[in-house]
């Protein structure tokens, strides 16, 4: 199945990474930046991030829990009013991770991811996350695709009544 | 064939649990029965398990790695080969945690868990792994869905394509039906003004020699568009053409026309006419209207447009028994007068918000381009109509018939 039409290309895609932590930023980035082809893009604030989600058309979002002026659940939950179709996973220490699993109903979350975490783990929930993401896209397209397809079709036989009937 | 989650015999996925340890088993059993809707499918050997799979399929595998008779590499490899679709999920000891990775591009691997698992990590892998498939499933049925719409519309297009053949046909033909020309009779001079719809409207024209140095004049405008309107205007030419040479007035004309239509075609198409016969020698106009526009008299000596009135039904709605006396008005013509007959496309020209072109606007520009006579008249009438006309493209055929009589013409 592999490669087939209905299996989109997971290994691109705009990343968001949100740490108030400038060294887990620059760690996750850099490991990033070698193992995959995503474009990764790394705010230690989450107002800037919110920002910036505002004005482009992301792929997948990955924040801290614990930051200062505002927390990881909050600022997912407002990606989720920006971009509701863009899975949000959270990072999260022990202590809180019984709040990132009620996170994950409330705000929605795609997933959260143990701190300290493995890479390999973290590869591969970022390449579910952005497969999902490209399953939601290639959906929507095809759903337009769809409906343009059938207002084509309603306009032609309106056309064909009108001449001849 | 991978069937999608829909296909399963209830909503409710079935998750398979692979795993030689009982106790494991049990534990994700409890697991899932308690916390969440899912049926569980478990084995102990994978062998037991992949015959399950050749039968019916799952929606989501969770396999040990470590089997005495079959690894869980091997098992989810043939299980990939049985259900492409289904996601596959495996739980490692810390150990064999290496092989799992180097595994999961070569088996398709949706997930790892490591051993000892955590029960809400879990539970959230094989949420995102069941969500995907039924994404995947969606998205197949949409595509699927696409191509037959995609089809549907080509083999539309090919037969629209036909259909505009046959009626780029019959609109040529029907423009044959149609006279070239209108020639002059005496003293008497023939202007027409013909613009077709974008579709094939119903308006036709047409004049015969009577005996007796008459001429007749019909104008007419037929229900229906298309290759309908062609067809019964090829009716009414073969109606109107068998009074050709013959000693006959307006109302024989309009009977004869009129048991053709109504007899002739079942399904109904009516006509409305104008017919003017023009006694060229007294001279005199015997004019009979069947539901036509009243045609309109121009004295242009005392500049005054008169209405022609005249009576009658249109033409097929009745049979002969039923069709009422044709009314028929005779008019002498002085010397400069034109008679102008038209279709209602005229003055039912749309101007938009509701509004149309109308009698008071017709008549109007006439005063205006009342000196004018045939074919500059008609122009004249033309433009101030299509400029003030909503669409580009008219929706009914537009017709306009004027016959002017000047003394000056030698009788040939």
């Amino acid at each position: 199945m592999t490669g087939s039409d209905n299996q989109p290309k997971h290994d691109t895609g705009i990343l968001v990474i949100v740490d108030d932590e400038e060294m887990v930023l620059t760690s996750l980035k850099s490991f990033l930046t070698l193992e995959t082809e995503y474009e990764v893009k790394t705010f230690l604030s989450a107002k800037e991030a919110l920002e910036f989600i505002r004005s482009t058309d992301i792929d997948l979002v990955m924040s801290d829990y614990l930051m200062p002026e505002m927390d990881g659940i909050s600022f997912l939950a407002e990606v989720r009013k920006l971009r509701p179709e863009v899975p949000r996973i959270i990072l999260t220490g022990y202590a809180d991770k019984e709040n990132a699993i009620k996170a994950i109903n409330d705000v929605g979350l795609y997933q959260y991811i143990e701190k300290p975490w493995s890479n390999d783990d973290l590869l591969i929930i970022l390449r579910n996350g952005m497969e999902k993401q490209k399953l939601m896209k290639k959906l929507r397209e095809k759903i337009e695709e769809i409906n343009k397809a059938y207002g084509d079709l309603e306009g032609l036989h309106k056309e064909i009544v009108k001449t001849f009937v | 064939m991978d069937q999608s989650p829909a296909d399963n015999k209830s909503d409710t996925p079935v998750v398979m649990i692979v795993d030689d340890e009982p106790m494991v088993i049990r534990s994700l059993e409890s697991l899932l029965q308690l916390e969440t809707e899912y049926r569980i499918s478990s084995y102990q050997s994978p062998v037991a398990a992949l015959d399950r799979l050749k039968e019916t399929p799952v929606d989501i595998i969770v396999s040990d790695f470590m089997m005495p008779d079959m690894n869980g590499l091997e098992f989810l490899r043939e299980a990939r080969s049985l259900h492409p679709d289904v996601p596959r999920i495996m739980l490692t000891g810390y150990a064999d945690k290496e092989n799992a990775i180097q595994a999961i591009n070569e088996v398709g691997l949706f997930h790892y868990v490591e051993k000892p698992w955590d029960n809400d990590y879990l539970k959230m892998v094989i949420r995102n792994g069941l969500e995907q498939r039924s994404l995947r499933a969606v998205l197949k049925r949409r595509i699927r869905e696409l191509d037959l719409t995609t089809r549907r519309a080509d083999r539309l297009h090919e037969e629209a394509s036909l259909l505009q053949d046959e009626l780029d046909q019959a609109r040529g033909l029907l423009h044959e039906l149609l006279p070239g020309s209108l020639p002059s009779h005496g003293p008497f001079e023939l202007a027409v003004h013909f613009q077709p719809a974008m579709q094939i409207g119903g308006d036709f024209y047409d004049t015969l020699p009577l005996a007796g140095n008459r001429r007749a004049v019909l104008l007419a405008d037929l229900t229906g568009h298309g290759i309908k309107a062609a067809l019964s205007t090829a009716l009414l030419k073969f109606a109107f053409s068998r009074f050709s040479g013959k000693d006959v007035g307006p109302t024989r004309i309009l009977e004869g026309i009129n048991s053709v239509l109504h007899d002739g075609l079942p399904s109904g198409v009516f006509a409305a006419a104008a017919l003017v016969v023009i006694d060229i020698d007294s001279p005199r106009y015997h004019i009979a209207n069947a539901g036509a526009p009243h045609p309109l008299l121009l004295r242009r000596s005392s500049r005054k447009i008169e209405r022609v009135f005249a009576e009658g039904l249109l033409l097929g709605v009745a049979g002969a028994d039923e069709f009422p006396d044709v009314e028929v008005t005779v008019v002498e013509p002085r010397p400069g007068d034109g008679l102008l007959l038209m279709t209602d496309g005229v003055t039912e020209t749309e101007l938009g918000d509701d509004r149309h072109y109308g009698d008071g606007s017709l008549q109007e520009c006439l005063r205006a381009a009342l000196d004018k006579t045939g074919e500059d008249l008609l122009r004249a009438l033309e433009s101030h109509r299509a400029a003030q006309r909503a669409n580009q493209n008219d929706g009914d055929d537009v017709t306009m018939l004027i016959i002017d009589y000047s003394q000056d013409r030698s009788t040939p």
